[in-house]
């Protein structure tokens, strides 16, 4: 079982709506994380910003790569 | 006939990547180079911090990722290296063809030359060994005394050799080879910079570096100069106009998926960029050098920061993540000559890497020279290597790459057809693009590199004031026309 297997398997329940599941959880972590930073001193706008750009790189990343596997050849 | 038959013997012979995750970290290892620690996230904290990375995107889907994915297109659809694919288009294409390879090869000369000074830092890192030079004995710390000791010495010219021998024993193995090292170097590569990353964020200076790199500045939204960026860093850090794409997409079996490979590697270029951001800005405001980036960044302002408590191993994985980042991409410029000679002469890969290896390495020679020039505008004496560098850079990257891309799209778009890239990645693509798609392809990806061709003529050319920068771009173009013309005219078995 691969790393990716690992990673997916557990929201192959959504179908293809699955890539969207995982982006919504990166978005969450990412603003728990962002309000981490807003503790030790980061501003309201980088936090926000900060939120922002993880969602849209990591987010929109294991999105497409949710569908190349959920593709994969079976 | 006798020509038709070597044409298929080459196609059932033809390699072709044994893992579709090889195919993508390859093509991954090949975007993504030096530019993401020390140029894109000072973009963005220069021009308009955070929201930046959206406008970014947006021009990502609409010049850059088309780019990807028409040389894709184009390097499985035909099989053949960049001149041999676009040959299949038009003739006139194998001239392009030739002529991207030449300045790609240019390219690759002072590449490994930048490859080759993070790998003496490295060394120099982890020794904790002084330099002698003009400067005096000065550590990796101890800046700029160590950079102007390190041009002014032969010790860049070893270094290149030891690159060139990694980039051929790579090379040597064709796609088995590549996809070898890349499965090792990627997840490396994510562990440090994920690792610094995490370092930074745990440092007093976290916060200040976070603000300062993204934050943002809405003001910035209305500077014409931050739209172009966006549209010329959508495709300049995708290696697109190099040849590499075509060459990798080339080894890709039949049927190959190609349209979420383009989206996938594009993202994982610009994810890898960000965590660099994160991690650059967070340490250097740490060690008091938040500043400007590019070449100065990364070898006088972060090894001259690299004082604070654990400097020395900061900075030797530092500098080894930028080597291994170096060679991914320096591996995917010599395997598209070497794909690009293999296809028309019909030689070996033994045989033809280690000719383009030879001529790459002595190509770089000149761009290693430590001998001192004084300065045409007598501020200060410069260094025959990292001045020449610094020329031909400005003319392969601003020109020579931009106005292959722009000619392929067109050639691609216009003479071959738009609908036809789409329905070759929709052939066998995770998802289907819409029809629409293909004016995207044939018109706004197009417009957008004019534009960014535009602001690098409005920005001005590189400041003549000697004789060399007056001939340098003479020599460039001179180089690339006189040997792009001869490979195109000479027979080949393709």
């Amino acid at each position: 079982m691969g790393l990716m297997d690992i990673l997916f398997g557990p929201y192959q329940r959504f179908g293809m709506r699955g890539g969207i599941v995982l982006l919504i959880l990166v978005a969450i972590v990412g603003s728990i994380f962002a309000v981490w930073m807003m503790t030790i001193g980061v501003e309201i706008g980088a936090a926000l910003s900060f939120i922002l750009d993880l969602t849209l790189t990591y987010g929109l990343l294991v999105l497409f790569l949710y569908i190349m596997w959920y593709r994969r050849p079976k | 006939m006798g020509e038709e038959e070597t044409s298929v013997q080459m196609e059932v012979a033809r390699e072709t990547w044994v893992t579709r995750m090889g195919f993508v970290f390859a093509v991954w290892g090949s975007m993504t180079g030096l530019g993401n620690v020390w140029n894109w996230p000072f973009k963005v904290s220069v021009l308009g911090g955070g929201p930046f990375v959206l406008i970014y995107l947006v021009m990502l889907a609409l010049v850059g990722i088309p780019v990807v994915l028409t040389e894709f297109v184009l390097g499985s659809t035909f099989r053949r290296g960049f001149p041999g694919a676009l040959k299949r288009i038009h003739p006139l294409g194998e001239f392009l063809g030739w002529f991207c390879l030449v300045n790609t090869a240019i390219l690759t000369a002072f590449y490994t030359v930048l490859i080759s000074y993070a790998a003496v830092y490295a060394g120099y890192a982890i020794t904790g060994l002084a330099l002698d030079g003009p400067m005096g004995p000065s550590m990796f710390t101890d800046q700029p005394g160590f950079f102007v000791n390190m041009l002014m010495s032969p010790v860049v010219l070893i270094g290149l050799i030891v690159i060139w021998i990694v980039v051929f024993m790579i090379d040597y193995f064709g796609t088995r080879g590549i996809e070898r090292s890349v499965m090792i170097l990627f997840p490396l590569m994510w562990i440090i910079i994920i690792f610094m990353a995490f370092f930074g964020l745990s440092q007093p200076g976290a916060a200040e570096g976070v603000n300062f790199y993204l934050d943002p500045a809405p003001e910035e939204f209305l500077n014409p100069q931050m739209w172009s960026t966006a549209v010329s860093l959508s495709f300049f850090k995708l290696s697109a106009g190099m040849g590499a794409l075509t060459a990798y997409a080339s080894y890709l079996p039949r049927r190959g998926e190609i349209t979420n490979s383009a989206i996938t590697t594009s993202l994982l270029d610009t994810t890898f960029a960000f965590t660099a951001g994160m991690a650059v800005f967070t340490i250097a405001a740490t060690a008091g050098f938040l500043g400007s980036g590019g070449v100065g960044f990364a070898f006088v302002a972060w090894p001259g920061g690299m004082t604070i408590p654990g400097g020395n191993i900061l900075g030797f994985v530092f500098f080894l993540m930028m080597v291994f980042l170096g060679v991914t991409s320096a591996i995917s410029l010599v395997e598209a000559i070497v794909t690009a000679v293999m296809d028309k002469f019909g030689w070996p890969r033994s045989k033809t890497v280690i000719v383009i290896t030879l001529i790459l390495l002595l190509g770089g020679v000149p761009f290693t020279l430590w001998m001192e020039l004084p300065d045409p505008a007598g501020a200060g004496d410069v260094v025959w290597g990292l001045y020449l560098l610094d020329i031909f850079d400005y003319y392969v990257e601003n020109f020579g790459l931009v106005l292959v891309t722009l000619f392929m799209m067109i050639i691609m778009g216009w003479v071959w057809g738009g609908a036809k890239i789409l329905d070759a990645a929709n052939e066998a693509g995770d998802f289907q693009l819409p029809s629409w798609y293909k004016w995207v392809v044939k018109v706004i990806s197009p417009i957008g590199i004019i534009i960014a061709l535009s602001f690098i003529i409005i920005n001005g050319f590189y400041a003549v004031g000697s004789i060399m920068e007056l001939t340098a771009p003479i020599i460039w173009i001179a180089i690339c026309v006189f040997l792009a013309a001869i490979l195109w005219r000479m027979k080949g078995v393709d």
